[in-house]
C-alpha cells in the first residue's frame, strides 16, 4: 500500500502516452519507471554483495568536526569503544550516532546492561524509536548472548553495548568474548560499540593515563574517550546549560592517534 | 454422499511407535496399565507371529515371547494420534470428524472421516485418493485402513472389516512369502454395499452387551442373517437398539454433512520412563516432541506462534512455561533452540518425569519486503531473534521503547518491536544539509539511587550516595512535578535538581516529598 501510495504521482508525472517518448518495450518502461523512481528506491533495498561492498564503509554522528576527524564516522563491521568518565558525554555521543542513523531508515539495537537508556533523551535527539531494539539484559551472560544472536541476525546496522553501569563494577567480558563479537560483526558488517567506564576510573573521572585501558583490549577498531571539562550552568534562575567535553581518539587502525576534539553538549541545540 | 474412513486398529501401539521409532521390528505389546494383572491390548505383527494375543496378561505374553517389549498404555501419546489422524485428514479436505473413542473389543481404534465428495476431480479417483490417504498416514507412522462409503457408519464397517479380517489372515500366513499384500484400501460403492457386506459378521457392528448375547442365542451370525428377518419383530423381541443396527447397514441412517473442525490447538507429550535431570537428555526429548508437533503443524499449512511447555517434575509439581515465537514458524531446528535456551534460561526445580508441548497453530505468513525500505532482516530472522531474545532476557525487557503521556519520572513503555510501521521512511526524511549537535542526555538509574543529601538555607550542599559523593558545587533548580493529588495511591510531588558534583559528575537528584527520600535519577552523560 505505501509503495502504491509513492508511485502515483509519478505516474501523474510522466509524459503523455503518445508521441516519441512512449518506451517502446516493457524494459523501457520499467527503466524510465526506475529513473523516476531512483531517489525514493533506497541504495540498500536490493544491494548485491558488490554493491554492499562499495557501500560507505562508516557511520556518520552527524557531528562534522568529529566525523572529519574520524574519518567519516564510526567505522562500519567493526567493533569500536566509546569510552570514558561519568558526565563525559558519552552517552550524547552515542545518542547523536544512533539517531543518525536512524535517521536513515536503518535499525539499531540498544544492549543496556547498564539499564541506564532514556527514551525520553532518545527522542529529544530526534531518535526514530520505531526502529530501536532496547535489549535490557540482566547480566553480562545475557548482554553476551543477545549480542551475539543480534550480530547474527543480518540486517541491524549498529548496536551499541551498554557497559557504563555506575554502581557496579564494570563488566568482566573476556578478550576471547570481545574477539568473537568482533568477528561477528565483521561477517554481518554490523557496527558494534561498547560503552563503558575506563578501567579503574572511579577515583579520578576528569582524567585519565595511560594505565587506565579500554574495556575492549585491543579489539577495538576505534576507541574514543571522552573527557569532561566541566558543566555551564546559565541563569538566574540557574539553569544547566551544556557539559563542555572533549573527544580524545585514542586508538583508530587507519587514523593517526591523539586527535582531540571539544564538543558542547547542550540542552538546547536550537 | 461419499465419506472415507481412515481406521488405526491398534492406535496404542502407533502412538508407542510414533513416539519410539526404534521400537519399529520388534516384538512389542501395549498393556492397558501397569502390573502384572494388565492386559495386552494393541501388540505388534512381530509379537503376533511369536504367540502373543490381545487379552493376555503380561506373564501370558511372556511366557510365550520372553524378550517382547512391553510399554503401558499412554493417554498422552494416544491423544496425540487420535488428533495426528484429524490433522491428516484436515490435509486433504476442509471437512472431517475425528470418531469418538469405541468401547468394547474396539477400544483401541482410532478413526477418522473425510469428505470425499468430488474427490476424483483432485486425485483421478477415488481409489488413488484413498492409497494417498493411507500412504500419507504411513508416512506419519500410523497404518491404517481406507474404506469409500456413502456413508459414515458404512465406510467404517469396511474399514474396520478390511482390520480385522484380512490383516489378521495375512499375519497367519507369516511363513508364505508368497501370499499377496494384505488389502488396505477399499472403495464401497451404493449398489454394492448389500451384497458386500451380506457375510460379514455381526460383531463389526460392535453391539453392545444384551444385543450381541441376543443375537447369539438366535444364532444370528452374519450381516445376512440380521438383514433376512422382519425388522418389527425383532424390534419388539430385543429392543430398538436394533433397529439401529439394522440402519447402520442399509445405509438408512440420516446422515449429516462432515463439519469443519475449528480446533487449531496442537499438543505432544511424553511421560518418560525415567527422570531426566540434565539438558542434553532433554534435548533428544524436546527433538522428538518438537519433530511431531512440526509433522503435523506441516501437515495442515499451520505456524506456531507460541509454545506452551508443561513439566511434570519428580516432586509432583508442574512447572507450565510459554515461549512467544514472534511469526508462525514450522522450524524445527528454532523452536528446539528457544526450548533449550528457556531450559538454560529458567532450569526446572527438579528432575522431569514428562514433558507436554502444545502451540496454537495459526497460518504462515508470507514475507512482503519493501522496496522503499533500507536493507533490514527478513520478517522471519527478526522473528526468530526476538523470540530467542525474549528468552534469554525475558519477553518483558525487549522491545521498542516508547514515551508515555505521563510526567511522572522515569516512565517509558516498551513495545514489541516491529509491530508499529516506523514513523519515517527512510533517507527521504534524512537531511543532511542541517548539522546536528549533540544534545544533554540522561542515563537512567532503576531504580533511583538513594542519597544523603545536606541542605543549607533550602540547597543542597553536599551529597553522599553510591553513585556520587563530595560537594555539590552548582545546583540548579528544585523544579517541581506533582500530580495525581486525588489518589493517595498515586499522588506523587517531586522537587528535581540539576546539580554539579565536585568530583565532576551532573546529577539529576530528587525529593519525593511523600516519602522525604533524597534520590538520585540519573546522570548526564
Amino acid at each position: 500500500v505505501g509503495a502504491a501510495r509513492r508511485i502515483r504521482p509519478v505516474r501523474r508525472s510522466r509524459p503523455p502516452q503518445a508521441g516519441p517518448s512512449k518506451p517502446a518495450t516493457r524494459s523501457d518502461a520499467l527503466e524510465a519507471l526506475l529513473v523516476d523512481l531512483g531517489p525514493q528506491i533506497h541504495r540498500g533495498a536490493a544491494a548485491s554483495q558488490e554493491e554492499a561492498a562499495k557501500a560507505p564503509s562508516f557511520l556518520p554522528t552527524g557531528l562534522p568536526e568529529l566525523d572529519a576527524r574520524l574519518g567519516g564516522g564510526f567505522p562500519s563491521g567493526r567493533l569500536s569503544e566509546i569510552c570514558g568518565a561519568p558526565s563525559s558525554g558519552r552517552t550524547a555521543l552515542a545518542h547523536c550516532l544512533l539517531s543518525e542513523t536512524l535517521a536513515r531508515g536503518l535499525l539499531a539495537a540498544w544492549i543496556d546492561l547498564a539499564d541506564a537508556f532514556d527514551p525520553a533523551s532518545a527522542a529529544a535527539t530526534g531518535s526514530d524509536l520505531e526502529r530501536l531494539l532496547w535489549v535490557r539484559a540482566r547480566s553480562e551472560d545475557e548482554a553476551l548472548r543477545s549480542c551475539e544472536r543480534l550480530l547474527r541476525t543480518e540486517g541491524f546496522e549498529l548496536i551499541f553495548l551498554d557497559l557504563a553501569r555506575a554502581m557496579r563494577p564494570e563488566a568482566g567480558i573476556r578478550d576471547v568474548s570481545w574477539l568473537r563479537l568482533a568477528r561477528l560483526a565483521a561477517s554481518t558488517r554490523t557496527t558494534l560499540i561498547a560503552l563503558s567506564n575506563l578501567s579503574g576510573l572511579s577515583g579520578s573521572p576528569k582524567t585519565s593515563d595511560s594505565s587506565q585501558v579500554p574495556v575492549t583490549g585491543s579489539r577495538a577498531e576505534l576507541v574514543l574517550e571522552m573527557r569532561s571539562r566541566g558543566a555551564r550552568f546559565v541563569g538566574p534562575p540557574s539553569l544547566l546549560d551544556s557539559l563542555e567535553t572533549s573527544a580524545l581518539l585514542r586508538r583508530h587502525r587507519s587514523r593517526p592517534d591523539g586527535a582531540e576534539i571539544s564538543l558542547s553538549i547542550t540542552a538546547d541545540p536550537s | 454422499m461419499r465419506i472415507a474412513c481412515l481406521l488405526v486398529p491398534d492406535l496404542p501401539l502407533h502412538a508407542e511407535l510414533r513416539a519410539s521409532p526404534e521400537l519399529n521390528g520388534r516384538p512389542l505389546v501395549i498393556t492397558s496399565g501397569p502390573g502384572t494383572r494388565a492386559e495386552t491390548i494393541a501388540l505388534s505383527r512381530e509379537a503376533f507371529v511369536r504367540g502373543v494375543r490381545a487379552g493376555q496378561t503380561l506373564p501370558q505374553a511372556r511366557a510365550v515371547c520372553p524378550d517382547i517389549e512391553v510399554r503401558v498404555a499412554s493417554p498422552v501419546l494416544e491423544r496425540a494420534a487420535r488428533e495426528t489422524l484429524l490433522d491428516i485428514a484436515l490435509s486433504f479436505a476442509p471437512r472431517a470428524e475425528l470418531v469418538e473413542r469405541a468401547s468394547g473389543p474396539f477400544v483401541s481404534e482410532g478413526a477418522v472421516y473425510v469428505d470425499a465428495e468430488g474427490i476424483e476431480a483432485l486425485h483421478g479417483s477415488e481409489s488413488a485418493f484413498a492409497s494417498v490417504l493411507h500412504a500419507r498416514a504411513e508416512r506419519l507412522g500410523i497404518r491404517g485402513f481406507v474404506a469409500i462409503a456413502s456413508s459414515r457408519d458404512l465406510a467404517r464397517l469396511v474399514a474396520r472389516h478390511l482390520a480385522l479380517s484380512l490383516h489378521r489372515e495375512h499375519w497367519e500366513r507369516r511363513e508364505d512369502r508368497e501370499a499377496p499384500e494384505p488389502e488396505v484400501t477399499r472403495i464401497l460403492a451404493p449398489e454394492d454395499a448389500l451384497a458386500f457386506l451380506s457375510p460379514l459378521p455381526i460383531d463389526l457392528l460392535d453391539p453392545d452387551d444384551r444385543t450381541a448375547q441376543a443375537l447369539t442365542r438366535f444364532g444370528l451370525q452374519t450381516l445376512r442373517d440380521l438383514l433376512r428377518l422382519p425388522k418389527r419383530d425383532l424390534a419388539a423381541r430385543l429392543g430398538p437398539a436394533l433397529l439401529d443396527l439394522i440402519a447402520r447397514v442399509r445405509g438408512e441412517g440420516r446422515e449429516t454433512p462432515l463439519a469443519e473442525p475449528l480446533v487449531r490447538s496442537l499438543e505432544e507429550g511424553l511421560d518418560l520412563d525415567a527422570p531426566i535431570d540434565n539438558l542434553e537428555a532433554l534435548s533428544f526429548v524436546f527433538r522428538g516432541l518438537v519433530s511431531r508437533l512440526v509433522e503435523r503443524l506441516s501437515l495442515r499449512a499451520l505456524g506456531c506462534t507460541e509454545l506452551r511447555t508443561t513439566l511434570r517434575l519428580e516432586n509432583g509439581a508442574r512447572e507450565s512455561r510459554r515461549i512467544g515465537v514472534a511469526s508462525p514458524c514450522q522450524d524445527e531446528r528454532v523452536l528446539l533452540r528457544l526450548l533449550r535456551l528457556d531450559i538454560e534460561s529458567r532450569p526446572p526445580t527438579a528432575a522431569i518425569e514428562g514433558v507436554t508441548i502444545s502451540s496454537e497453530g495459526v497460518p504462515l505468513a508470507r514475507e512482503q519486503l519493501d522496496l522503499f525500505r533500507p536493507r533490514g532482516p527478513s520478517p522471519r530472522e527478526l522473528d526468530q531473534t526476538l523470540a530467542e531474545l525474549g528468552v534469554i532476557c525475558g519477553l518483558e525487557r525487549v522491545g521498542t521503547p516508547g514515551l508515555v503521556d505521563d510526567h511522572r519520572p522515569g516512565r517509558f513503555t516498551l513495545k514489541p518491536f516491529g509491530k508499529d510501521k516506523p514513523r519515517s521512511t527512510g533517507e527521504a526524511e534524512w537531511d543532511r544539509s542541517v548539522p546536528r549537535r549533540p544534545r544533554l542526555t540522561l542515563r537512567a538509574l532503576r531504580p533511583p539511587s538513594r542519597a544523603e543529601v545536606r541542605v543549607e538555607r533550602g540547597r543542597p550542599v553536599s551529597l553522599q550516595s553510591a553513585v556520587s559523593r563530595g560537594e555539590v558545587l552548582t545546583a540548579s533548580g528544585p523544579w517541581r512535578t506533582t500530580g495525581q493529588w486525588w489518589s493517595d495511591s498515586t499522588h506523587y510531588a517531586v522537587d528535581h535538581y540539576d546539580i554539579q558534583m565536585s568530583d565532576g559528575t551532573v546529577l539529576r537528584l530528587c525529593f519525593d516529598w511523600r516519602t522525604k527520600w533524597w534520590q538520585i535519577e540519573g546522570l548526564y552523560d
